[in-house]
C-alpha cells in the first residue's frame, strides 16, 4: 500500500509529459500560441449583430501581412475547429480581401490602415502582432514579456467596432487607449 | 435498612439512582446528539464554504491557466487573503503542474509545499480541510484549485460543547442529589419509619408506634397501622393469657398423668403380686387336693382292712365257739378227745395264723392311721397356709379396690380438666378467628393501599412497596393465626382422644372395681370353705388320734391273743404229747376261751368303732376332696378373674401411657404456643 502514492505520482508526471507533448505548444512555437489565442478570442468575443458566424457555416480568418508568417499562422489553423465552425484561412492581400472574414490577423504593418478601416467597415476583429498597433486602431494585440505570450485590447476600437468583449479576456489583457 | 440483596435496595436510594441515571443518560444522549449534529453542521458548512471559494477562484483563474497568465492567477489568488481560515491554495495547470500558490500569513511560517494534484474531493486530515476542485474555462478543463482551510475551529467547538455537556451533568446530578434528599425528606422518611415498625411488628414487637406527622396519606397510613398494631396487640394479649391458661392447664394434666400412670403400674404391680399369690394359693389347694385324695384313699383301704380284719375276729369268734363246745364236747366224749386234739391242733395253727395275720393287719392299720394322721396334720398345716394366703389376697384385692377408686376419682378430676381445657380450646379457636378477620382486613386495607398507590402514580411506586409488605404482613399473620387454629384442632383432637381414653379408662377401672369385688368374693367364699376344710381336717386329726388309741388297743389285745394261741398251740401239742394234761388242759382253755370270747368280743366292738371311724375318716376325705374340688374350681375363677384383671390393668397402664403421651404432646404444644405467643412484645 505504501507504494502506491508513489506510483500513482509517476503515472500522473508520465501523463503531464505526454499532454503537454500534444496539445501545449511550446514556448517557442509562437505560431502555434498565436493561433491557440486567435480561437480562444473568438470565444470571447461577441461580434455585432449580423457578424456572428452562423452555426456549422465556417469561421473565417484573414492573414495579412508577411506572406511567410501568414503562410506559418495558416498551416497551424488549417483544419481545426471552433466549437461547431470548421476554421478557415484565407489570405488577405489588400483591404478588398478583409469581407467575409470574421478576423483579421496582421503579421505586419503593412497596408495596415486600410485593412483596419476595411475591417471595421465588415465588422471584422482585428487582431496584430507590432508594437503599438492597438493604439493605432487594432483591437487585439500580440506582446512577448518575459517570454510568455501576452496580448493588449484597445477596448475603445473595440465599442466602436460594436465588439463586446468579456471581462475574463480584459483582465488578463493590457488595456491601451488611443493616443 | 443495611439489606443490600439483589432487588431490594432502599427506596431513596433507587429513587436517587433512576432520577441521576435517567437525567445522565437524557444529558448524555442529547449532549452527543447535538455534539454530533452541530460537528456535522460545522463541517458541511466548512466544505461548502470552502467550495465557494474553490469556485470563485476556478471562476476568476479559468482565463488565466487559459492564456497561461501566472501573474493573473497569483491575483486571483491573493484575493484569499481575506480569508482567514484558508492556510494555503494552489492553481494547477491541465497536466497538474503547480501553476500558481498562495499562502496565508498563519499558513507561511509552515512553509508548506504544495502537494501533488488530486481528483476532486475534499477530505479532513490533521485538523485541516483539504479541498480540490476541477477548473474549466470555454468547456474545457483547464487545470484545477486546491484549498487547505483551517477546521481547528471546529475542535475547539467540539472542545466547548464537550466542556458544556459534562458541566451540564455535573448540574443536573447535583440537582438529582438535591431533589432526592427532598423526597427522601418527604416520602421515604415516613416510609422508613413505617418500613421499620413493620418489621419490629414482624419480628413481634407490638408496643412501637409508628410517629409520622404529616397531614397526607403517610399520616392516615400510619394512623391506620397504628390502629392495627393496638388491634393486634389485643388479640395477642387475648391470645397469650389463653395460651398460658392453656399451658398451665396441660401441666396439671401432665402432673395428673403422671399420677395416673403411677398408679395404674402400682395397680398393675399389685395385681401381679395377686396373680401371683392365687397362682401359688392354687398350687397349695392342688397339693391339699393330692393329699385329700391320698388320705381318702388310705382312708379306704384302712376301712377295708377293718372290715376284713372284723370278718377275721367274728372268724375267730365262730372257732372259739367252736372250741368252746368242742371243748365242752371233749369232757362228754374223751374218746374223740385225740382227733378232736388233732383238729384242734390244727385248728390253733389256723388259729395262729389267722392271730399273726390279724396282727399284721393291725399293724398295717396302725400304721395307715398314723399316715392319715400326719397328713391330715400336714393338710390342716396346708389349710391354714392357703386360709393366711386367701386372706392376703383379699387384703390385696382390697387395697386393689382402693386403688382403683382413687384412680377413677384421678380420671374424674382429669376429664374435668380436659373438658375445661376443650372449652379454652374454643375460646382460642374465637381469637384465632378475630385474628384472621384482621389480618383479611388488613389484606383489603393493603389492596386499598396498593389501589392508592397506582392512583398516586409515581410519587405512589414508594408507597406501593409498603402497600406490598403491608399485604405479606398480613399474609403472615394469617398464616400464623391458621398455625394456631391447627395446633388448636390438634390440640382439640387429643383433648377428645383423651376425653375417650379416660371415658375408657374410667369404665376399664369401673370394670377392674367389679371384678375386684368379685375377686374379693370369690376369695372370702375360698376363705370360708378353707375353714370349714380346716375344721374338717381337725377333726380328721382329732378322730385319727383316737382311733390311733383304740388301735394301739387292739394291737396290744392281738398281741395277747397271739401269745395265747401260742401257748394253745404248745399245749396242743403238749395235749398231743400227754393226754393225762388234756382234761386239764381243755378246762383251762374253756376258761382261757372265755378269756378270748371276752377279747374277741371286746375286738370286736373295738373293731366296730374303728370301722365307723374309719368310714368316718373317708367320708371325712371325700367330703375335703370335694371341697378341695371346689376349692379348685373358685381358684379357677379366681385365676380367670385375675388374668381379666391383669388384663384391665395392662389396658389401664396402656390408656395412662395414651393419656401421658397425649398430655406431654399438648403440654409441648401449649409451651411452643407459649414461646410464639411470647415472641410477641406487647409493652
Amino acid at each position: 500500500m505504501g507504494e502506491r502514492p508513489g506510483r500513482v505520482r509517476c503515472a500522473l508526471c508520465l501523463l503531464a509529459v505526454l499532454l503537454g507533448g500534444a496539445a501545449m505548444p511550446e514556448s517557442g512555437d509562437a505560431v502555434a500560441a498565436r493561433a491557440d489565442f486567435l480561437l480562444k478570442f473568438a470565444r470571447l468575443v461577441e461580434w455585432p449583430a449580423g457578424a456572428q458566424p452562423v452555426p456549422e457555416e465556417p469561421l473565417v480568418v484573414g492573414v495579412a501581412g508577411d506572406a511567410a508568417a501568414a503562410q506559418a499562422i495558416s498551416q497551424a489553423l488549417a483544419g481545426r475547429m471552433l466549437d461547431e465552425n470548421p476554421v478557415v484561412v484565407r489570405r488577405v492581400a489588400s483591404a478588398g480581401d478583409v469581407a467575409g472574414c470574421h478576423i483579421v490577423f496582421l503579421t505586419s504593418e503593412r497596408d495596415e490602415a486600410s485593412i483596419l478601416a476595411a475591417a471595421r467597415e465588415h465588422a471584422a476583429l482585428t487582431v496584430g502582432e507590432s508594437d503599438g498597433f492597438a493604439a493605432r486602431g487594432g483591437v487585439i494585440n500580440f506582446y512577448e514579456e518575459d517570454e510568455a505570450l501576452r496580448f493588449e485590447i484597445n477596448s475603445a476600437a473595440a465599442d466602436r467596432a460594436g465588439f463586446a468583449i468579456s471581462s475574463r479576456l480584459l483582465r488578463l489583457a493590457k488595456l491601451v487607449g488611443e493616443p | 435498612m443495611q439489606d443490600t440483596r439483589l432487588g431490594y435496595r432502599p427506596i431513596n436510594r433507587r429513587l436517587m439512582w433512576w432520577m441521576m441515571g435517567t437525567t445522565s443518560i437524557t444529558l448524555v444522549a442529547a449532549c452527543a446528539f447535538f455534539v454530533f449534529y452541530d460537528t456535522q453542521t460545522g463541517k458541511r458548512a466548512m466544505v461548502d464554504k470552502a467550495e465557494m471559494l474553490a469556485r470563485v477562484v476556478a471562476i476568476n483563474s479559468g482565463a488565466a491557466l487559459s492564456f497561461h497568465d501566472a501573474r493573473a492567477a497569483h491575483e486571483t489568488l491573493a484575493g484569499l487573503a481575506a480569508a482567514d481560515e484558508v492556510i494555503a491554495a494552489v492553481i494547477y495547470d491541465a497536466s497538474g503542474q503547480p501553476f500558481a500558490s498562495h499562502q496565508n500569513a498563519s499558513g507561511a511560517a509552515g512553509g508548506l509545499a504544495a502537494p501533488p494534484a488530486e481528483a476532486p474531493g475534499h477530505r479532513f486530515q490533521d485538523g485541516d480541510l483539504h479541498l480540490f476542485h476541477a477548473i474549466a474555462f470555454l468547456d474545457e478543463d483547464v487545470g484545477s484549485v486546491y484549498l487547505r482551510l483551517d477546521a481547528s475551529e471546529l475542535a475547539a467547538r467540539l472542545a466547548w460543547f464537550l466542556s458544556v455537556a459534562v458541566l451540564l451533568i455535573l448540574t443536573s446530578a447535583c440537582v438529582s442529589a438535591i431533589a432526592s434528599a427532598r423526597l427522601r425528606r418527604q416520602i421515604v422518611e415516613p416510609l422508613e419509619a413505617l418500613v421499620e415498625s413493620s418489621r419490629a411488628i414482624s419480628d413481634g414487637d407490638l408496643s412501637r408506634r409508628v410517629l409520622v406527622s404529616t397531614q397526607d396519606e403517610f399520616g392516615s397510613l400510619a394512623e391506620t397501622f397504628n390502629h392495627m398494631t393496638a388491634g393486634l396487640r389485643n388479640l395477642v394479649d387475648q391470645a397469650r393469657q389463653s395460651i398460658r391458661e392453656l399451658a398451665s392447664v396441660s401441666r396439671g394434666l401432665q402432673e395428673r398423668g403422671a399420677g395416673l400412670f403411677r398408679e395404674s403400674r402400682r395397680q398393675a404391680g399389685a395385681t401381679g403380686e395377686v396373680g401371683h399369690s392365687v397362682s401359688r394359693m392354687i398350687t397349695s389347694i392342688r397339693d391339699v387336693n393330692t393329699s385329700v385324695e391320698q388320705l381318702a384313699e388310705t382312708s379306704h383301704e384302712t376301712s377295708t382292712s377293718i372290715l376284713e380284719m372284723d370278718v377275721s375276729i367274728s372268724e375267730i369268734a365262730s372257732n372259739m365257739d367252736q372250741l368252746t363246745s368242742a371243748i365242752d364236747n371233749a369232757s362228754a366224749a374223751v374218746t374223740q378227745l385225740t382227733s378232736n386234739i388233732d383238729e384242734i391242733v390244727g385248728d390253733v395253727q389256723r388259729l395262729h395264723a389267722a392271730a399273726d395275720l390279724s396282727a399284721g393287719r393291725v399293724r398295717e392299720l396302725t400304721s395307715s392311721v398314723a399316715q392319715i394322721a400326719a397328713n391330715a396334720g400336714e393338710s390342716h398345716a396346708l389349710s391354714e397356709s392357703s386360709r393366711k394366703e386367701a386372706s392376703q389376697g383379699m387384703a390385696a384385692v382390697s387395697d386393689t379396690i382402693e386403688a382403683m377408686g382413687e384412680i377413677s376419682s384421678s380420671f374424674g378430676h382429669l376429664r374435668q380438666r380436659v373438658a375445661r381445657l376443650a372449652d379454652k380450646s374454643e375460646s382460642i379457636d374465637e381469637v384465632v378467628q378475630v385474628i384472621t378477620g384482621v389480618a383479611e382486613q388488613t389484606g383489603l386495607l393493603s389492596l386499598n393501599a396498593a389501589i392508592i398507590a397506582a392512583q398516586a402514580g409515581e410519587h405512589g411506586t414508594a408507597f406501593s412497596v409498603v402497600a406490598d409488605q403491608v399485604s405479606a404482613l398480613a399474609d403472615r399473620t394469617r398464616r400464623s393465626a391458621h398455625e394456631i387454629a391447627d395446633l388448636i384442632d390438634a390440640i382439640k383432637e387429643d383433648t377428645t382422644a383423651a376425653v375417650h381414653a379416660m371415658q375408657e379408662g374410667a369404665a376399664k377401672v369401673e370394670r377392674g372395681v367389679e371384678r375386684s369385688h368379685a375377686a374379693g368374693e370369690v376369695l372370702g367364699q375360698i376363705i370360708e370353705k378353707t375353714e370349714v376344710s380346716t375344721n374338717r381336717v381337725r377333726e380328721i386329726v382329732e378322730s385319727t388320734a383316737r382311733q390311733s388309741d383304740d388301735l394301739e388297743r387292739v394291737d396290744r389285745a392281738a398281741r395277747e391273743v397271739q401269745q395265747i394261741v401260742r401257748q394253745i398251740n404248745q399245749s396242743a401239742h403238749d395235749q398231743h404229747a400227754a393226754t393225762g394234761e388234756i382234761v386239764e388242759a381243755v378246762e383251762h382253755i374253756r376258761k382261757l376261751g372265755g378269756a378270748v370270747r371276752g377279747a374277741t368280743e371286746e375286738q370286736r366292738r373295738g373293731s366296730g368303732h374303728l370301722t365307723r371311724a374309719a368310714t368316718h375318716v373317708a367320708e371325712m376325705a371325700s367330703e375335703i376332696a370335694e371341697a378341695t374340688r371346689a376349692q379348685q374350681g373358685s381358684s379357677e375363677i379366681i385365676r380367670h378373674a385375675l388374668r381379666v384383671f391383669t388384663e384391665v390393668a395392662e389396658e389401664t397402664l396402656r390408656g395412662a401411657e395414651e393419656i401421658n403421651a397425649s398430655v406431654a404432646a399438648l403440654s409441648e404444644r401449649a409451651t411452643r404456643l407459649e414461646n410464639e405467643i411470647d415472641r410477641f412484645k406487647i409493652d
